[in-house]
């Protein structure tokens, strides 16, 4: 009898050993945003100027997180749209196609068995699944992020679209602690046929605590394609400001100096359009902008955003 | 919080009502008991010594306590803990904290051959090597679990424990979930051979706004460096203790899957499996005990994520091999085990003579010999004593012998040495002007009884070195009442002092003096003290912290009903 239970308390032992191994083995999905990708930046330089200029208004990023199966996903768009219209140059907009997950059901591109119905173009990013992800992660379409702030008495960053004109006015009224500029013409531009070239200057113009990142993303405007919309489903749609591709890792490039006032980074990236990246050259568009890192109380809040043509 | 609260005091005023219906069959109230801790500390700058936290500066005083209340009825067990932290040093030294509330509930059930708990629960696995959930006041460490967890004992030689839920962190838990199972078993062979089996498995996972964090961290780094964290860690152990006849021989094996560690010395996370070897050999036979510990820790840190660091979010608890000294001097360098890697070996030796006359006398010798490395670097020449300062990886070691003599009923006495190399920088994480330090510390105690309830006792330590602070001396007279009252007063004495931190020159002498007495009435002690207390870590087991000065007046409450 002794020897029985000696046997069965080494099988149990056995069986927690070998339970542990195959619970070690198990495969998991990476970690969004992680980025191996090689620093694009082929210049950068800091200094600390006592010119300290003039606070720009804070502008606002909207990251509207959409799919062409989303049939309430066009009057998002509208309300962004609207306040685009409204607030020229001061309101910016990003349509995020997630790329994985449980919204591919209302992401993926339209897809019949006899191709009459086929989407032309399949907008969806990984970056863009990472981000939301980053941003809290939803389940519903349409939501998105306006500068990445959480609001008072809300309980996540995204938020549904009837509140995104409210919550834009109120960022639109301050004033940003850092100034985006792109030295104009010879800002944002194509040194060849393939090459994104974008110089970038921050000067930064209030001191902050939390740790600074800039994050630059390409956009296309102009895709006319398949989306649902209410109950039907629109041929000749247009979609604008599709998020491409991010140059910047999806977490944002960290700026690695002491943020104080007058403090300046400037910084050059170039971009080369990989063969499969067949956008239409004349609509692309960047979005710069500069946040919060991803932790802390303030984490992931955009202090400041731009958009550049590329000339 | 509040909810659970009045959660869990409706059960028992429900309980308590049932039980009193039944007040005619069976007189079953239950029963309560508990107990309280107070200390009040009230602070007097003192710049000679180096105090300088904000309660110095800002609040003059703090208060931390703790009422701790069990109630059992029927089977069940009730368990609440009220904390209130004023201004309060304890969980960092830099900061004043102050927040009161719940610390600590829950509520068990026997059943059958189970046992159910929920609620905030402490326990550990084996060693507690790949889990520990303990508190530790005096360190400021409190890693109960909230949770759940279940005990099923089938037959009096066999236990399986499991668990889940989350670590708690002030009045608040950390969101990344830990769950675990474990199972002990007894052999008994034959009356002088038995074996006593464990194994565990450990397994944690981090939430996804954490990760967030890691991943922009990571991003930042060089290119070579980046690496894919994992959600999950895993951890397994297996022990055994072999008891044959006087001989007693423990082995343990911890093995935790690839995750992302924090590594001070490269300043980022890195993605390491761990290991920890572990044994212990003793012998007792009638005059003599011997006790000899190997350990060999491979990087094993496990925390609730890698973004905590220091006493922050420990999971495993790996214990220090090295001799717990209690005199104020003796002390002073401690060894902190080195999650990331350390080879440690000690050996204690508890000699007591069996001739007639040191046997009247009640003779004992105690010596005791530890050694910690890294964890690449042991071996004989690196752990020869005479080439230790040469050693461009020494961690510590320690010598040390103590021999305590009963002379008549009245007088006793113990005199005693001790010898210690320690890495300041390591342990401390001081600069690098901080050299390795040398201490000899020659040590005694004689206590004399004056009357049938009165008795004195003088301690006094010189601690010999060149480095640090410099040499101290310190004394110490007490008289003890019985059975109600204590006295006594101090001095430790900065000699040869290296000036560091202070505004004292370094021709002054710097006193750590003290005044202390205490009051003990059945299950209640009352103590107060004017205290001096030098900067330095401070230990349970294998976990320390570094503690500031301290200068002012101490009273502590403590009582159990």
């Amino acid at each position: 009898m002794k020897i029985l239970n000696k046997v069965k308390s080494i099988k149990v032992l056995q069986i927690i050993a070998c339970s542990i191994l195959v619970l070690a083995s198990c495969s998991e999905e990476a970690p969004p945003g992680l980025n191996f990708a090689p620093e694009r930046s082929v210049f950068d330089t800091t200094y600390i100027t006592n010119n300290i200029p003039t606070a720009q208004g804070t502008n606002v990023l909207i990251e509207d997180f959409t799919g062409v199966k989303c049939p309430n996903c066009p009057r998002a768009q509208g309300v962004a749209k609207k306040l685009m219209t409204e607030n020229p140059n001061r309101i910016f907009v990003i349509a995020m196609h997630p790329g994985k997950g449980l919204l591919t059901t209302l992401t993926s591109p339209f897809k019949t068995p006899g191709n009459d119905h086929d989407s032309k173009y399949d907008f969806r990013t990984e970056e863009a699944a990472d981000i939301l992800t980053f941003l809290g992660g939803t389940s519903q379409l349409p939501i998105g992020a306006i500068n990445r702030t959480l609001f008072n008495a809300e309980p996540s960053i995204l938020i549904i679209d009837p509140k995104w004109s409210g919550k834009s006015l109120e960022k639109l009224n301050t004033t940003s602690i850092v100034n985006i500029d792109t030295f104009g013409t010879k800002g944002v531009y194509y040194v060849d046929a393939n090459t994104i070239r974008i110089n970038v200057k921050l000067a930064y113009t209030s001191a902050i605590s939390d740790s600074q990142y800039v994050s630059i993303a390409i956009i296309e405007d102009g895709l006319i394609d398949y989306q649902e919309n209410g109950t039907v489903v629109e041929e000749n749609y247009e979609h604008n400001h599709i998020l491409r591709r991010m140059i910047t890792p999806v977490t944002g490039s960290q700026l690695k100096a002491s943020l104080v006032p007058g403090r300046v980074f400037e910084t050059t990236y170039d971009y080369e359009l990989t063969p499969t990246e067949t956008w239409n050259r004349k609509n692309l568009k960047l979005v710069v902008f500069v946040h919060n890192g991803t932790n802390g109380a303030n984490k992931f809040v955009v202090q400041q955003v731009k958009e550049y043509e590329i000339h | 919080m509040k909810k659970i609260l009045l959660t869990l005091f409706s059960s028992l005023v429900c309980l308590t009502y049932i039980t009193a219906q039944e007040g005619s069959e069976k007189k079953d109230r239950g029963e309560f008991s508990g107990n309280f801790q107070n200390t009040n500390q009230f602070y007097v700058n003192d710049p000679k010594i180096g105090t300088n936290t904000t309660q110095y500066k800002r609040e003059l005083s703090s208060t931390d306590a703790w009422l701790y209340l069990n109630y059992k009825l029927k089977g069940f067990n009730f368990n609440l803990r009220y904390d209130v932290f004023n201004n309060s040093p304890l969980f960092n030294p830099s900061e004043a904290y102050t927040k009161s509330g719940i610390g600590m509930w829950n509520v068990s059930k026997d059943i059958d051959k189970f046992n159910v708990t929920v609620g905030y629960f402490y326990d550990q696995f084996g060693t507690g090597m790949v889990f520990r959930a303990f508190e530790d006041r005096n360190l400021g460490l409190d890693f109960a679990i909230n949770g759940a967890r279940v005990i099923y004992t089938p037959t009096e030689n066999t236990q399986i424990k499991a668990f889940t839920g989350l670590q708690k962190f002030r009045f608040d838990v950390r969101p990344e979930v830990i769950k675990g199972v474990n199972i002990e078993h007894r052999i008994e062979v034959n009356e002088d051979l038995n074996f006593q089996l464990g194994a565990s498995g450990v397994n944690r996972t981090i939430d996804q706004n954490t990760m967030n964090t890691i991943v922009g961290a990571i991003n930042n780094y060089e290119l070579k460096n980046r690496f894919i964290p994992r959600y999950n860690v895993y951890l397994g152990n297996v022990y055994n203790t072999l008891s044959y006849k006087k001989f007693s021989l423990y082995t343990e094996y911890c093995q935790k899957s690839e995750e992302a560690i924090f590594n001070p010395i490269l300043d980022r996370m890195e993605l390491k499996d761990g290991r920890v070897y572990y044994t212990s050999l003793s012998y007792s036979t009638k005059g003599l005990g011997i006790n000899a510990q190997y350990k060999r820790i491979e990087s094993f840190s496990l925390r609730t994520s890698p973004l905590e660091n220091l006493n922050l979010g420990m999971i495993a608890y790996l214990p220090s091999l090295t001799r717990q000294n209690t005199y104020r001097l003796l002390a002073r360098y401690n060894a902190v085990v080195q999650e990331l890697g350390e080879n440690a070996l000690g050996m204690e030796f508890t000699i007591k003579p069996q001739g007639a006359y040191l046997k009247k006398h009640q003779t004992t010798i105690n010596i005791n010999t530890s050694v910690v490395t890294a964890k690449n670097n042991f071996d004989a020449n690196r752990i020869n004593p005479f080439d230790f300062n040469k050693d461009t990886t020494r961690y510590f070691r320690e010598h040390y012998i103590d021999v305590s003599h009963k002379f008549n009923k009245k007088f006793k006495a113990m005199l005693g040495f001790q010898y210690i190399n320690y890495n300041q920088q390591l342990f401390e994480q001081k600069t690098k002007e901080y050299e390795y330090v040398t201490a000899k510390t020659y040590f005694g105690e004689i206590t004399y009884k004056l009357t049938p309830t009165r008795s004195l006792r003088v301690e006094a330590q010189y601690l010999d070195t060149k480095q640090d602070l410099g040499s101290f001396i310190n004394g110490t007279v007490e008289l003890n009442i019985a059975p109600h009252y204590s006295f006594s007063v101090g001095d430790m004495v900065n000699v040869n002092r290296i000036q560091r931190n202070t505004t004292a020159s370094s021709a002054d002498l710097v006193h750590y003096w003290n005044v202390f007495g205490s009051y003990t009435y059945k299950t209640t002690r009352l103590t107060g003290g004017y205290i001096k207390q030098v900067e330095g870590v401070n230990c349970t087991g294998g976990v320390c912290r570094v503690e500031p000065a301290f200068s002012g007046v101490r009273v502590t409450l403590q009582t159990n009903f």
